[in-house]
């Protein structure tokens, strides 16, 4: 039976295992770059001597 | 009304308010009365007699009719005519895009607070907001420290000399964010509030505890630059026209048959 994720990973030859560990890191890093968000500045402040 | 005499003065001058402290007693006097918010010391302001008494005092009795309202109440917060749900008003609770849209468009934005248990409400004039969305949810979450900037009656002096509010408007910044961090959450609010009277006393202030806003509504003033674009375009119009009409006149064929001008004519 074919073997899939970390299994499979695990049967690589050792040189195969350095260039999965880059691609999951990078794969983690870009999923987590896509839930952060910038932040939004919603400021309205009127003039002060309008009210009085 | 300070307010909407100060931002459009080309179009309201002063004739909503005057521009002295007795003129702005005589307006109070009438706004509170039996015709139009019936305003008593024991019941306080119905809050939906707010909109019309605005409506009577600054369309029907003084015709600014360039003026036009809206607002969120709850919609169990109107009873039956006259004080039944006005077609502009929307049902709901209020909601900061409300207030951020009001308040760039320089409404005057009135908000009423709620407070926990039995402690009524109280009504208050907004003048900003101020909310950096950090992680751009849309919610202001409790630990985002928006605060909402508002003119509060019971403290609305800049200064006090001898005691005695001394003018210039005074701006009270509160803790505002929604509910349960939930953007469907009702806004919350709380401030340190002015609880002693006359004479003013610095030491007399008290935090509110968490208070609900449970209503808003917009006075919408004419906008001078609006009148400006609209008078501009109509002084182009005639211009234009001005200018064209030989010009049309010159290119225009002749239809065969049609009878001419007798010339000199024109």
């Amino acid at each position: 039976m074919p073997k899939v994720g970390l299994e499979a990973a695990a049967d690589l030859p050792d040189s195969s295992r350095m260039k999965t560990a880059p691609a999951i890191l990078f794969a983690i890093l870009l999923a987590l770059l896509s839930q952060a968000r910038a932040a939004t500045t919603n400021t309205v402040i009127l003039n002060l001597s309008s009210f009085g | 009304m300070t307010y909407l005499q100060n931002v459009a003065p080309g179009y309201f001058g002063t004739a909503l308010t005057g521009s002295n402290y007795a003129s702005w007693i005589s307006a109070d006097a009438t706004l509170v009365s039996p015709s139009y918010m019936d305003t008593s010391p024991t019941n306080g302001t119905y809050y939906n007699h707010i909109p019309y008494a605005l409506d009577k005092y600054i369309i029907q009795d003084n015709g600014f009719t360039s003026v036009s309202f809206s607002g969120i109440f709850p919609e169990d917060y109107w009873g039956s005519a006259p004080y039944d749900k006005p077609s502009y008003m929307t049902d709901g609770h209020p909601t900061s895009g409300f207030f951020l849209n009001s308040l760039a468009a320089g409404n005057a934005t009135l908000f009423s607070i709620l407070y926990g248990g039995e402690g009524g409400g109280h009504e208050l004039l907004t003048g900003g907001l101020d909310w950096i969305d950090a992680n751009d949810a849309g919610i202001i979450q409790f630990s985002e420290n928006a605060a909402l900037y508002f003119v509060d009656q019971l403290d609305p002096s800049a200064t006090y000399p001898d005691n005695e509010p001394g003018g210039g408007a005074k701006f009270t910044q509160g803790h505002l964010w929604n509910a349960d961090d939930l953007i469907t959450g009702d806004l919350k609010l709380d401030y340190l509030q002015y609880s002693g009277k006359l004479p003013y006393n610095s030491e007399s202030y008290a935090m509110t505890g968490t208070v609900t806003i449970d209503t808003v509504f917009a006075i919408a003033v004419p906008e001078p630059q609006t009148y400006a674009l609209l008078a501009l375009a109509a002084l182009a119009g005639g211009v234009l026209r001005f200018s064209r009409e030989p010009a049309k006149k010159r290119a225009r064929p002749a239809k065969p048959g049609a009878p001419k001008r007798p010339s000199g004519s024109e």
